[in-house]
C-alpha cells in the first residue's frame, strides 16, 4: 500500500502537535489545581473532626468505672483460667476404667485374668485357662473391643509350666 | 545599546515564545505532584491511622462495656461457689490431704479397701508440655487397694468423676489387688493484670459445660472421712 502524502509544511504539523500537547497540559494542570486543595481540605477536616479523642475519653471513663469491680474481675479471671485448665486435663487424662472393664468382660467361666497392667498406654495381660481353645477365643475377643482401639497385639508367651496343668497366656498390646 | 535588566528582556522573549504555556502548565503539574507526595499522602495516611485507631477503640470499648456488664450482673455467692469449685478441681498448690480424703471416700463408695499410699512429690519446675496458661505441676499418689475387678473398675470410674482432677499414670491388677499411680494436677496461682479492653471476661459454652461437669463431680457430694477443708491456700484478691 502506498504511503499517504502529507502536503502540509513540517513547521505547521509541529505547531499543531504542540498546541495539542498544551491543551492536554492545561487540562491536567487545571485538574491538579482543583483536586489537590479539595482533597487536602477534605482530609484535614476529616482528621480535625475525628471522634478519636471522644472515644479515648469514653474508654478512660469505663476503665475508671471498672476499678470498683476489681475483686469480682480477679475472681472471674481465676474461674476462667482454672476452668480452661480443667477442660484440658479432662481431655488429655487417662483413667482406663472402660478398657479394664472391657477386658474383664471378655473372660469366660474357664478363662481368668491372672494379672493386668497398664502404663503409658501399653497393656500387659496374663490370662489363665485349662483350655487352649478358650484362651484363643479370649485373645480373638480382645481384638474386637470397641471402647478403645487396641493395636500391636503380641502373644509374648504361652506355657503350662507351674500352673497346675493350666495354660498361661501373656499378651502385650497398645491403646491407641 | 546595553539593556539595564537583561533578564526582563529574556522574560519578555520567553513569554512570547511558544514554550511559555507548556512550561507554566508543567510547573503547575510538578508542583501539584510534589504537594500530593509530601502533603496530601501523609495527610491521608494520618487519617487512615486515626480511622484504624478509632475502629480499634470502638472494639475495645465494646469489649470493656460487655465485661463490665457481665461482671456487674454476676451474683457474689454464685461467683464464690464457682471459685471454690474450680479451686477444688485444680488447686493452687499440692493439696495432699484433699486428694487423699477424696480417694478414701471413693474407696469406701466403691467397696474396695485402701491399704497403703505413698506421695511422690514431682518436679517443681514447670512442664512445658502440660496444658494451661500458668505453669502446670503435679504430684503422684501411689495407692494399693484390695477389691474385686468390678470394685476396682468402679473405683477408677469414681476417681474420674471426682475432684481434684486426677489421672491414672499406671495400674497393675493382680488377683484381687491393684497398685495405682494417680497423678494429681495443680496450677500455682500467678496474679497478673487483665486488660479488660482485649480479654473477654466471660465463660464460653465449653467453659460452662466444664463448670457444670465439675459441679456434678464436686467432692461435697461424697461423704468425707475427716471433716477438714479440701482446698489449699486460696489466692488473695484485692477488696472492692
Amino acid at each position: 500500500m502506498k504511503n499517504e502524502i502529507n502536503f502540509l509544511p513540517k513547521q505547521l504539523v509541529r505547531q499543531d502537535n504542540l498546541s495539542k500537547s498544551v491543551k492536554w497540559l492545561r487540562i491536567l494542570a487545571l485538574f491538579f489545581v482543583f483536586i489537590v486543595p479539595v482533597v487536602s481540605i477534605i482530609f484535614f477536616l476529616l482528621t480535625f473532626f475525628s471522634p478519636l479523642t471522644q472515644y479515648q475519653n469514653t474508654e478512660k471513663n469505663l476503665i475508671a468505672s471498672s476499678q470498683g469491680l476489681s475483686n469480682k474481675i480477679a475472681k472471674m479471671q481465676f474461674i476462667i483460667d482454672r476452668t480452661r485448665n480443667a477442660t484440658k486435663f479432662i481431655a488429655q487424662r487417662n483413667v482406663y476404667d472402660k478398657i479394664i472393664q472391657s477386658i474383664y468382660a471378655q473372660t469366660t467361666s474357664d478363662v481368668n485374668i491372672i494379672s493386668l497392667s497398664i502404663k503409658d498406654n501399653n497393656i500387659i495381660i496374663q490370662a489363665g485357662s485349662s483350655s487352649l481353645l478358650s484362651l484363643q477365643d479370649f485373645e480373638a475377643n480382645l481384638k474386637n473391643i470397641t471402647v478403645v482401639h487396641l493395636t500391636n497385639f503380641k502373644t509374648t508367651s504361652l506355657s503350662n509350666a507351674g500352673t497346675n496343668g493350666n495354660y498361661s497366656l501373656n499378651i502385650d498390646a497398645k491403646i491407641q | 545599546m546595553k539593556l539595564r535588566h537583561p533578564y526582563k528582556y529574556y522574560l519578555f522573549l520567553f513569554k512570547d515564545s511558544k514554550y511559555y504555556l507548556p512550561t507554566v502548565y508543567s510547573t503547575i503539574i510538578v508542583a501539584c505532584i510534589l504537594l500530593i507526595m509530601f502533603v496530601i499522602y501523609p495527610e491521608i495516611q494520618n487519617f487512615l491511622n486515626i480511622d484504624a485507631q478509632v475502629t480499634q477503640l470502638k472494639t475495645q470499648i465494646s469489649t470493656l462495656q460487655n465485661n463490665i456488664n457481665n461482671i456487674s450482673g454476676l451474683n457474689d455467692s454464685d461467683l464464690q461457689t464457682n471459685f471454690n469449685l474450680v479451686n477444688n478441681a485444680v488447686p493452687v498448690d499440692k493439696d495432699f490431704s484433699g486428694a487423699i480424703q477424696d480417694i478414701s471416700s471413693v474407696a469406701i463408695q466403691s467397696n474396695v479397701i485402701l491399704n497403703d499410699f505413698t506421695v511422690k512429690v514431682g518436679d517443681y519446675a514447670s512442664k512445658s508440655n502440660t496444658p494451661g496458661s500458668s505453669s502446670t505441676q503435679d504430684f503422684t499418689l501411689d495407692i494399693d487397694i484390695d477389691g474385686s475387678p468390678s470394685g476396682i473398675v468402679n473405683f477408677l470410674t469414681k476417681i474420674k468423676n471426682s475432684l481434684p482432677l486426677m489421672s491414672v499414670e499406671s495400674i497393675s491388677i493382680s488377683q484381687a489387688q491393684a497398685t495405682i499411680a494417680l497423678q494429681v494436677y495443680y496450677v500455682p496461682y500467678q496474679q497478673h493484670t487483665v486488660d479488660l479492653t482485649t480479654y473477654n471476661l466471660s465463660l464460653n459454652p465449653t467453659d460452662q459445660s466444664t463448670l457444670n461437669q465439675l459441679a456434678s463431680w464436686n467432692t461435697s457430694n461424697l461423704s468425707p472421712l475427716v471433716n477438714t477443708t479440701t482446698t489449699g491456700n486460696l489466692p488473695t484478691f484485692p477488696s472492692n
